[in-house]
């Protein structure tokens, strides 16, 4: 394997010229919420989103795109090609489908957050309460995940740390030499301590793994009676992680509180631009490193097997990653993943006009084209400048590139910063977004709402800021221990809202005879559904298709949960409407009708 | 049938909604069918490669596969989004009269201003 050069200042320096610039960005978008009502400024952005703010910032890169996504083409090849191709489809649907009716609906209703928008168009407390709990259910899983993995990336840009931790499984427990000395000191008789011994200085990504090494090497009474004190010394502070973890949160809470939605937008248009500068500039530089694709595919598959090449991909423990089942499957999991989630549909909420939603398919139809394809053959070309990396290890495949490549180039460390922002960049802009989602739905859809039906701007922004360092608190918290597989919990997140919300948001914008019963009937259907497949999961034998890893749905007929979390909630949402009274017909005219003049109505 | 008169700007959407989701289905199979007969389960087959120029390239069932019909499905977004969907009037904002986000206090009320 290739010596990893370790970041330089350079590095760093760009990642807080980056922090900076958000913080900046925070301010000025500060001064343009003072100019209108709190909530709508603060939430909404005053309805006055442009078509590069829109289409730049409405998909759903987050820090999967530049961590889990390159780790699986570098672990299965070519066919991620095909994992990721619904991508190709993602800008027509975000804003073709729905965006411009519900540009339109969310004015009428005057709603300025998801669950509200159901609230106003059925006109039912019930519906908005239920949107909201699968809100805070899917947004807060997925936006408490993403602070490892912006913590992990200040680490590595750390000058001369010698670290890198992208990977959510790397060896992070570890039995050194001050461990042994710590266990001797504390009793742990010596017979014990030689049959350890050999695990000493080797890493483990999981408590488990080392649990089960310590079994295979004790008597099971020893194993049971010394277990919890080599897991304790096992695991020490890492106070570089922590580091990162306090400045990540502290950042992007900050400009999040100080901006709003108009900051986390903002941030997020500029970080989108600093990837896509990220991706070409490393394509410029891995294609002729590898010596051309064929080359690199070539040594990929001399490393690997003909599965590299071809489908259903290469994977070392023998699974099929991408069947036909699957391949159809993520297709669907890409193109309503886009428009299912509630941080995009808000987005879509505030655009200024149609004709800046129809200039965003056209910008992020070029956007995608150019960092998706780019990134599967940048980490083609990984495989090949960089063999060897084991499983743990894949998701740094991006910085390990990064710092290999520009190590030695004029300016090489800052060059390493720029393309080491696009991850930082996309998690930063995963976690505003959602923070401003989950923070408008506790200020507006439930103290608003039910508390306090006239509360003042006074109350309602510092309820909005208390609610926002909460959460950056709590998340945190639960952080300092961080969850594993990040990449499942993208999926998960992205899978959930879209089998939750894309059939109640196909109703209200298009069935006149939706009732408020069918739509809660979808959403909870779609949203249950995709969690008992993920709990069902845990259970079941590793069927030996998808990725790797100990958490995995159940892939009923080889299938991704998500076809059958939107069946179902197709079913559900057609069988309780048409099985319920109609609506009521002034809420459906008001709706659908031609919208009438003051003086007419 | 509606007892009233329905927003025109509804039909349109609704009309563009279905040809983006025919375009969806054509593509799912377009794809995944072309990626399955070139490139899957034939390990001791011979890789052909479709060259691009300055070291680009790709394995054909790739590039036949998704990286064609990604370009396609870029130009088509371009004329739908230009050439095909109606701008509209997306109507006015719908004043609440719960009076929320009234200023409080003379800070606000400056903020609002």
């Amino acid at each position: 394997m290739n010596q990893l050069p370790s970041a330089g200042y350079g590095t760093l320096l760009v990642l807080v010229l980056l922090i900076a610039s958000s913080i900046w960005l925070g301010t000025k978008a500060q001064r343009v919420v003072k100019k209108g009502e709190f909530l709508k400024g603060y939430f909404l952005g005053n309805r006055g989103l442009g078509a590069w703010a829109l289409a730049l910032t409405a998909s759903v890169q987050s820090g999967g795109t530049f961590m889990g996504f390159p780790s699986l083409v570098y672990t299965h090849g070519w066919i991620v090609g095909l994992w990721i191709a619904g991508y190709m489809v993602v800008p027509i649907t975000t804003f073709g489908i729905v965006g411009k009716r519900l540009a339109q609906l969310s004015r009428r209703t005057g709603a300025l957050t998801v669950p509200d928008l159901f609230r106003s168009r059925f006109n039912s407390p019930a519906l908005g309460l239920v949107a909201l709990v699968f809100v805070l259910i899917f947004m807060s899983s997925m936006m408490i995940a993403q602070f490892k993995a912006g913590a992990l990336i200040m680490k590595i840009a750390w000058p001369n740390s010698g670290v890198l931790a992208l990977s959510e499984e790397a060896g992070s427990l570890q039995l050194d030499s001050k461990a042994f000395e710590h266990l001797r000191s504390h009793g742990v008789p010596g017979d014990v301590m030689e049959a350890v011994r050999p695990l000493k200085d080797q890493s483990f990504a999981h408590p488990n793994e080392l649990k089960s090494a310590l079994v295979s090497r004790l008597s099971a009474e020893d194993a049971q009676k010394y277990q919890a004190k080599f897991l304790q010394v096992a695991e020490p502070v890492d106070w570089l992680y922590l580091g990162g973890l306090v400045i990540f949160g502290l950042t992007v809470v900050g400009y999040t509180v100080i901006g709003g939605f108009l900051a986390a937008v903002w941030t997020d248009l500029f970080q989108s631009v600093m990837m896509l500068f990220g991706v070409v500039l490393l394509l410029v530089l891995a294609i002729p490193a590898a010596g051309g694709m064929v080359h690199a595919t070539q040594v990929a598959v001399e490393q690997t097997g003909p599965g590299f090449a071809l489908g259903p991909g290469f994977s070392p423990d023998g699974r099929a990653f991408l069947p036909f089942g699957l391949a159809f499957s993520f297709f669907f999991v890409w193109v309503f993943v886009g428009f299912g989630s509630p941080a995009s549909i808000v987005r879509v909420m505030a655009s200024k006009s149609t004709a800046q939603i129809r200039k965003s398919i056209f910008l992020l139809g070029g956007y995608n084209m150019l960092i998706y394809i780019p990134l599967v053959l940048i980490c083609i070309c990984g495989r090949a400048i960089i063999p060897g990396l084991p499983p743990g290890q894949t998701d740094e495949i991006i910085p390990r590139l990064t710092l290999s490549l520009t190590n030695g180039l004029p300016g090489g460390s800052l060059l390493a910063g720029l393309v080491l922002a696009a991850p930082f960049g996309a998690v930063m802009a995963t976690v505003s977004g959602y923070l401003v989602v989950i923070a408008s739905g506790v200020v507006r859809d439930i103290y608003q709402r039910f508390l306090r039906p006239h509360a003042s701007a006074y109350e309602e922004r510092r309820l909005t800021y208390i609610v926002m360092i909460s959460i950056g608190l709590l998340a945190f918290a639960l952080n300092i221990y961080p969850v594993a597989y990040l990449q499942t919990f993208v999926i998960f997140s992205g899978s959930g809202c879209a089998t939750t919300f894309v059939v109640p948001t196909l109703m209200a914008a298009y069935w006149p005879r939706a009732t408020s019963q069918g739509a809660i009937a979808a959403m909870a259907t779609g949203g249950l559904t995709l969690i008992a497949f993920y709990v069902v999961g845990i259970f079941l034998p590793d069927p030996m298709i998808g990725q790797i890893g100990s958490v995995r749905p159940a892939f009923l007929l080889g299938l991704e949960p998500i076809i059958w979390g939107l069946a179902a909630s197709l079913i559900a949402g057609i069988g309780v409407s048409l099985l319920t009274p109609a609506p009521a017909p002034e809420l459906v005219e008001r709706m659908f009708g031609l919208e009438k003049l003051p003086a007419e109505a | 049938m509606l007892p009233f008169e329905e927003d025109p700007t509804i039909s349109a959407a609704r009309r563009e909604a279905i040809v983006v989701m025919g375009l969806v289905a054509t593509t799912l199979i377009y794809s995944s069918t072309t990626c399955y007969l070139m490139g899957y389960g034939a390990e001791d087959r011979k890789l052909h490669f479709v060259e691009l120029g300055w070291g680009v390239a790709f394995p054909d069932w790739i590039f036949w596969g998704v990286v064609v019909p990604w370009g396609v499905c870029f130009v088509i977004g371009a004329i739908f989004a230009f050439g095909w969907m109606q701008d509209a009037e997306l109507g006015e904002e719908l004043e609440e009269d719960d009076g929320s986000s009234q200023p409080a206090s003379p800070a606000d009320r400056k903020d609002s201003e």
